[in-house]
Order: C-alpha cells, then sequence, then structure tokens
C-alpha cells in the first residue's frame, strides 16, 4: 500500500492489526486519532483512494494497493492544504484532538463540491463530533477554504 | 544574576519537593489535588530566554483546549516586548517548576495573568538593569524597545544578545513592585487584550501536535490492564502463565490493589494476552447491585429530613408565602453526565530501578494536575514524590475529568513490574465506564410572587452527590470525614444572584456508589437550570417579562446589565426562553434559545448570549469558550444521560451518548462586554444558563413545562 505518497509493506507482527494501530503504532503517523473504535466519531478519518474513510474500522489485510493519505501528508512541502489554512484563519480549534479528522473529511467534500453550501457542509460533516463545540467555525472554516481554493486556482 | 548557579541547581535537583502534594507522602493522607496557586516566589523559572532570541515558557495550567496557551503566551510577549510567534509554549513538568494549581473552575487568567505577567516583566528588568550597568549609564536611561532595550546612545541591542550564548534563567525572586505592560491602558498595548495569530496552531491543523496519547519512546510496548465487568467487583482469578505465552506479550504485572495487566510488543498483541489471561471476577451481590443502581429523589430526602446543610436563611418563608400571590411548587432533575473528550486518557512511563539517585520513574500525562499525577504515581510505585517526574502534554478536551490521568499511575506499574517503558490507552469503552461522572441532582423549588412583581420567598431544596469531595479522591476509610463538608461544588449555583428576602436554600451531598466529580462547572449548570426555569415559571405567573423579574431583582449591576443587552438584542419572536447566572458571582451572563420547529420537531436554531467576565486577555478564545459552553447547553438539555446498568455503564460509546453534533449546532450571536474590571473566568459560565434557556424555549413551543432533562423530543 501507500501511505502519503511511499511504499509500506506491513510486517507480519502487525499484519492482524486496523489501519489506525498501525498508523499511529507502527509508522508513529499520530495525527490521526482513536476516538471511539467503532465508526461513531471520526477522529481518525484518512482518504483511501481519495475517499474518507475511519481508520479505526479497516483491517489492514483489506488495504492493498490501496492509496493513503493522513493529515501528515494533506500539505504540500510549500503550502498548507485550503482546508487546513482555513482551519488557522478562523481560529477552528480548541482542544484540537478531533480537528485532524474534520480536516481530511472537509477536504474530501470540498473535492467533490468546490461550491459548498451550508446544508452540504452540514451532511458531509455530521459523521465527525467535537466535544469542544467548535462547529460553527468548522462551517465557516470550510466556506472559507473554499474561497481561498478558488483564489488560488 | 546569577545564571549558571541557577541553571545547575535547577538540573540537579529541579523542583520536585514543594508544595501541597507533599501531604501525601505521610501515608495516612491520600494524593490530594493541587489546591493552592503558585506562590510568586516560586515562578521565576517559568520565562526563561535562550540564546537564539527565542523564549522557553514553561505554561503554568494545563493546555486542554481553553486557549491558555496563546493567552498567557501573549502576556508574556507583551511584557518582553517580543512578537507572539517567539514564545516556545512547553507544557508542565513537575522537576522544572513549584506545583501549579490545579487547572479547573476558571480560573487561569483569574490566578495565573498576573504571575505570568510579573515573571516575564521581571526578566526583562534583570536585562535591562544588567545592560544599564554594562554600560555605566542609569537602569532608567535604557528602554523597552521591540525585540530589545534602546540605549541612551540612540544603539539599540537585542534582548538576546544582553547575555550572549547563555540561555538567561532568573534567579533572584520576582519583585512585585514591577510595572507590567499587560496591564497599560489599551492603546498602549500591542497584544494582550487584542487579536493577534495563534501559532500553536499550524502544528494541530498539520498533525504535529503531542498528545499524551501519542508519546513514543524508544522500546515502549504496550500495557492494558484487566477491568472489572461491574464496578466495585472483585478479581478472583486469573491465568499469568496462559497470558505470558501469547507471542508478542512481554510480562505480566500486577498493580497496588491488585490490578493485573498485560505488557506486550503491540496493542493487538496485549488484547490478544489480555483474553487469554481470562481474569475471572466474583459478580456484585443483588445488595451491592441495588445499592449501585441509586437514584436521587429530593422528594424522599424532604420526607424523610435528610438535607444536612443549610447554606441560607434569610427571613420568614412562611410569612413571604402569605404576602404571594401566586405560587410555585416544582421539581427539577438533571441526569448523572459523562465527559465525553474526544481523546480517551493515555500515558506512557518509564521506570527505573536502577537510577543515580535509586529507583525512579518518568511519565508523560494529560492531567488537570501533574502535581497529583506525581503523588498518585510514587504513591503506587512505593517511592518518594521526588523520584517521579511528570511531563503533561497537551489534553483532548478535559471538562473536569482529567483531574487525575489514571492511564499514567497504570503505565507507572507495568513499567516496573516489566522494567521496559510502557504506554496504556483506555478505549472509549473504558472512558465511559472508569472514570467519575457528573452526579445527578435532584430539586425542588417553593416561590412566590407578589401582585408588583416582588419574590416573596425562595426554598430551595436539592439532593446531589459528593464533588470536590469525589470519591475518585477520598478513600473509604476517610469518607465519613469528608461528607462533614458541605461539598460548595455541588452548591454551586444555589447561591441567588437575586434578591429576595426571604430565602433558605439547604442540600444533602449523598455519596453514591458511582465515583461522582468535577464536570464542567460542577453543580453550576445543574443548580441554575433549577433556578432559572423557577425564575422562568414564576415570571409566567405574574405576566411579567422573564429578562425584567431578572433585572428587577438582580444584586448586582452587572447582572442587569447582561440581562439589559439580551433584551435589546434579541428580536421579539414566539418560542425564546431565557436564563441569566452571576457565575461563582464573578461573570455574568445571560443567554437566550430560539427554538424552530423543523419537521414537526423543535430544534434550537438560535442561541443569543450577553458575556461579561471583566478583562478580557484573548477575546477571541473567550468568544470560542462561549460558543463551546452553549453548545454544552444543546446536550445538556436534549441529549445526554448517562446510564448505571447491572453495575457498569450503558451508556459506553458515541452511540449510546450522544453528543451534539454539526447539525445540532444553532447559529449563535454573542456579545462579549468590553471590560478593564478585573478578568474572571469563561470556561464554563455560559453553559450554567445555556440549558435552562433552551429548557424555557422549548416550554414555550410545546406549551408544556420541562423540569427534567434530558427533554426527548420525539
Amino acid at each position: 500500500m501507500r501511505i502519503n505518497g511511499s511504499e509500506h509493506t506491513v510486517p507480519e507482527a502487525w499484519r492482524q492489526s486496523n489501519l489506525l494501530s498501525y498508523l499511529r503504532d507502527h509508522l508513529g503517523l499520530t495525527g490521526t486519532k482513536y476516538g471511539c473504535g467503532k465508526g461513531l466519531c471520526g477522529a481518525c478519518t484518512v482518504h483511501i483512494d481519495g475517499k474518507a474513510s475511519r481508520a479505526c474500522l479497516l483491517p489492514l489485510r483489506a488495504l492493498e494497493h490501496a492509496d493513503i493519505t493522513t493529515i501528515e501528508g494533506l500539505a504540500t512541502d510549500v503550502d498548507l492544504h485550503p482546508v487546513q489554512q482555513a482551519w488557522i484563519d478562523v481560529g477552528v480549534p480548541q482542544c484540537g484532538y478531533c480537528q485532524a479528522g474534520q480536516i481530511m473529511t472537509a477536504a474530501a467534500y470540498l473535492e467533490d463540491n468546490p461550491a459548498p453550501t451550508l446544508t452540504g457542509i452540514q451532511a458531509a460533516m455530521s459523521g465527525n463530533l467535537c466535544r469542544c463545540g467548535t462547529y460553527g467555525r468548522i462551517q465557516d472554516g470550510v466556506l472559507r477554504a473554499a474561497e481561498i481554493a478558488r483564489e488560488a486556482s | 544574576m546569577r545564571k549558571q548557579s541557577r541553571r545547575q541547581f535547577l538540573i540537579r535537583t529541579g523542583w520536585a519537593g514543594g508544595g501541597v502534594t507533599m501531604l501525601s507522602a505521610c501515608g495516612f493522607v491520600p494524593p490530594l489535588p493541587t489546591f493552592g496557586v503558585t506562590d510568586a516566589k516560586d515562578i521565576y523559572t517559568w520565562v526563561q530566554l535562550r540564546p537564539d532570541g527565542r523564549v522557553r515558557f514553561y505554561l503554568p495550567r494545563a493546555e486542554m483546549g481553553q486557549g491558555i496557551d496563546i493567552s498567557l503566551a501573549k502576556v508574556v510577549a507583551e511584557e518582553l516586548n517580543l512578537p507572539i510567534d517567539r514564545i516556545d509554549c512547553v507544557p508542565q513538568d513537575t522537576d522544572a517548576m513549584a506545583p501549579c494549581q490545579m487547572t479547573v473552575g476558571s480560573q487561569s487568567i483569574e490566578n495565573y495573568f498576573e504571575l505570568t505577567a510579573l515573571t516575564a516583566a521581571n526578566l526583562r528588568t534583570h536585562l535591562g538593569s544588567t545592560l544599564a550597568a554594562k554600560h555605566g549609564v542609569a537602569t532608567g536611561d535604557v528602554d523597552s524597545v521591540a525585540g530589545g532595550f534602546k540605549l541612551p546612545s540612540g544603539l539599540v541591542i537585542k534582548l538576546e544578545d544582553v547575555i550572549a550564548e547563555e540561555e538567561v534563567i532568573q534567579r533572584d525572586p520576582v519583585s512585585e513592585s514591577i510595572s507590567l505592560f499587560s496591564k497599560r491602558p489599551a492603546a498602549e498595548r500591542r497584544l494582550v487584550g487584542g487579536a493577534s495569530e495563534n501559532p500553536t496552531l499550524l502544528d494541530i491543523v498539520t498533525g504535529k501536535t503531542t498528545y499524551s496519547r501519542d508519546v513514543r519512546l524508544p522500546d515502549m510496548c504496550y500495557g492494558v490492564v484487566a477491568r472489572p465487568p461491574q464496578l466495585g467487583a472483585r478479581l478472583v482469578s486469573f491465568d499469568a502463565a496462559a497470558a505470558a505465552a501469547v507471542d508478542g506479550v512481554v510480562g505480566v504485572a500486577q498493580g497496588p490493589q491488585g490490578e493485573v495487566g498485560i505488557v506486550a510488543r503491540t496493542p493487538h498483541a496485549a488484547t490478544a494476552g489480555l483474553s487469554a489471561l481470562a481474569a475471572r471476577w466474583q459478580a456484585l451481590t443483588e445488595s451491592e447491585l441495588a445499592a449501585a443502581q441509586h437514584d436521587l429523589d429530593i422528594d424522599a430526602y424532604i420526607e424523610a429530613d435528610a438535607l444536612d446543610h443549610t447554606t441560607h436563611d434569610e427571613g420568614d418563608i412562611r410569612r413571604g408565602e402569605q404576602m404571594a400571590t401566586a405560587r410555585i411548587d416544582t421539581r427539577y432533575d438533571t441526569p448523572m453526565a459523562a465527559h465525553a473528550a474526544m481523546e480517551p486518557r493515555a500515558g506512557v512511563a518509564h521506570f527505573k530501578s536502577k537510577g543515580t539517585a535509586g529507583p525512579g520513574c518518568e511519565i508523560w500525562t494529560g492531567s488537570q494536575d501533574p502535581w497529583l499525577v506525581r503523588a498518585a504515581a510514587a504513591r503506587a510505585l512505593g517511592i518518594d514524590d521526588k523520584r517521579v517526574r511528570v511531563h503533561n502534554c497537551r489534553i483532548g478536551g478535559a471538562f473536569g475529568g482529567r483531574l487525575l490521568c489514571q492511564a499514567s499511575i497504570e503505565a507507572a506499574w507495568l513499567s516496573q513490574g516489566t522494567g521496559v517503558p510502557v504506554k496504556v490507552q483506555w478505549s472509549r469503552e473504558d472512558e465511559f465506564r472508569h472514570n467519575y461522572v457528573g452526579p445527578q441532582f435532584s430539586t425542588r423549588i417553593q416561590a412566590g410572587i407578589d401582585g408588583r412583581g416582588n419574590i416573596t420567598h425562595w426554598h430551595h431544596r436539592m439532593v446531589g452527590a459528593p464533588i470536590l469531595t469525589s470519591s475518585m479522591f477520598i478513600p473509604p476509610r476517610l469518607r465519613w470525614a469528608a461528607d462533614l463538608v458541605a461539598d460548595p461544588g455541588t452548591q454551586r449555583g444555589t447561591e441567588l444572584p437575586y434578591a429576595i428576602a426571604n430565602k433558605r436554600v439547604s442540600f444533602a451531598d449523598k455519596r453514591v456508589p458511582m465515583a461522582t466529580g468535577a464536570w464542567r462547572g460542577l453543580g453550576a449548570a445543574p443548580n441554575t437550570f433549577a433556578v432559572e426555569v423557577a425564575m422562568d415559571e414564576l415570571a409566567a405567573r405574574a405576566g411579567v417579562h422573564p429578562l425584567s423579574l431578572r433585572k428587577r431583582h438582580a444584586t448586582d449591576p452587572r447582572l442587569q446589565a447582561v440581562c439589559e443587552g439580551l433584551q435589546t438584542k434579541v428580536p421579539e419572536a414566539q418560542h425564546v426562553g431565557f436564563a441569566a447566572t452571576a457565575y461563582k458571582g464573578v461573570t455574568f451572563v445571560a443567554v437566550a434559545a430560539g427554538v424552530e420547529t423543523r419537521n414537526g420537531k423543535p430544534r434550537v436554531s438560535d442561541l443569543w448570549c450577553v458575556h461579561d467576565c471583566g478583562f478580557m486577555v484573548d477575546p477571541d478564545r473567550v468568544r470560542a469558550q462561549i460558543e463551546g459552553n452553549l453548545i454544552w447547553g444543546v446536550g445538556m438539555a436534549l441529549q445526554e444521560e448517562f446510564v448505571l446498568e447491572n453495575g457498569l455503564a450503558a451508556t459506553d460509546n458515541f452511540d449510546s451518548y450522544p453528543i451534539p453534533r454539526i447539525t445540532d449546532s444553532p447559529r449563535m450571536h454573542i456579545d462579549l462586554i468590553a471590560s478593564e474590571l478585573p478578568p474572571s473566568g469563561a470556561a464554563e459560565a455560559a453553559f450554567a444558563p445555556a440549558a435552562a434557556a433552551i429548557a424555557n424555549a422549548i416550554s414555550q413551543a410545546t406549551g408544556r413545562r420541562h423540569r427534567r432533562l434530558p427533554i426527548r423530543l420525539a
């Protein structure tokens, strides 16, 4: 499988693991978070072949040849992803723990919906929980990210 | 300034030793939270200037989302005349600083704003006077300018060039008579009180921030602990040999209370080891189970005359009743509640049996009180507090639930038992099942109002459970003594912010089998819910506007002002509910909730809030806190209820314990009152009245009074 652009072969001792534990505990890519272990909160959201997916539910053996992007691989060497920049501009994070998942979900949503609507944002983001209550700013952040992406293109 | 000797002193002995937690060394007193605020003579190591011109700032508070890092970093930058991005915040370290008060009660700015300003200003004046001496000019002739100092000759010297090539750590105690740049008039301040960039956000949005769950040490292994299927169940047997035989398992270890756990090379090997361990537990008896299934019922307590604490008794309730033309006699109930922070707790520990000074342990934790973690770990390991060093990390939400990070203590004894560095990561289910919860509250309020709109009497009776004297910290043998105290946390919010001549408040803090403790605002939200719904009912009986009733009786003009502000802000609409509070008597908040009907179901569409917390170091973070508090109001009013079933949490993940989603988040309209009055707190104040405002709005919308939370809108 590919993770953030580089090829990986899973060592024997980790084959029984799920993607989240493999990323965090073996590779040290700790930006992706554990929140519930059951796909209920979205904290572990990564992109698999461009789609937002829950890493805590995915056994590694189901991911042969998958192309995986985590929060660590979202920015280019030069620029933050528009969603990351927007999150800073709007001051979205409080504790910040859920925000990698929020950002990955928002980035996948904007990829398919460059002109987001409020109802679209609500539907796309409704599976990502934030206990600090940053939802108002998440909504503003997605709108701002769309603006940044438009300005850049 | 003898900085070199200071640095050696720090490296040699650090700070381990001082403070409240030393009490625990005597054995009888359990490890207790750190109540005291740091003494001004102990703050001088917080701000350190490095040769490259960057400032290392040991943050005296735990950062858990409240933005205290950026807020206090602004204060440091203001005092040193540096840009905000030159300050590197370092989380608390028990070897590098004197004990800090546990990060609770919305007190970080109130208690640490000035201390932080003092230590940074002290460094500035020391550097200034060193420079003056070097150049043979008067100290008063050296001016602080951006990035450094200006000499009378016009020459500008950078801060880091005053004492070149050395880290500057202050040795001399802080002088409290220093003039503080952070307290100058608004026009002269660069950062404090205004908007600025927040350099910590970059690491958060790129996934680089280290929470305790993210800490990794070389050769670190993973620990899991066998947990009882019912709270209080006794461990009967386990098969250590079978567990040790599992591939990847490093060892089996036992904790100080007889707990048993597994350490393995990978998390899944640890899980496999745990199932091979086959721990057996003695089930609770029928009577133990019945006792665990407690339900606090205020009417039973009134009937039994069992409210042991009376906190107010003024005037004559009976006379008030006679003067009333309309009366209420109503009951309000709120359930147990979970913190449900997004980061389930985790800790890393490395125990070394052969340190230079004997056995010692280094711990990485996410705790509101790392000195409590140090004391609890030392007790579990059977070593002195001074031999434990605790590094705090940014916390993925705390809300009162992270006073103790139990996973760190477990990691410590697992490391001691197996000789390897260990990380323990609680699952979401562990987090719901094995921490303390916010208590259930049951309240009866009898009150009346006369023909002129004056409240004639107020009789408030409540039963809740211990919060500050939580069973999490007070061992069984000491609970009888703790129970003599009227728990200040449980009663918070029962002190009325309204002038009523005939008033009586009494309550019981019943110790229940489930460990109860601090939950955002302690008693403030449940008690304010009862008070503010009762106020709404009185206003309705008297036919006066609910905000007018509050304004008329408010004892503090600042409470009147936020009610006034709210009244002009909220559009005349049909289904709006109001509530207000004077949180701890220092932060004044008025909240309105608007309800609309969507698909035949009422939904909170708007929340308005006017908020006065005195001077704001960082108004944007105050606003962010209010946004979070208002959302918590939505959860408390409509969703959250912790349920114990068969001796264990039945609500053990986000499917059974729903919290608000983006789709539940209303439009918010927040006004911050600009003020130069002393700063108070904003981290839990707006939560207190939010659920009441929502309940009052829903009562309007449905035509039926709601007095029990959560309100299920079927």
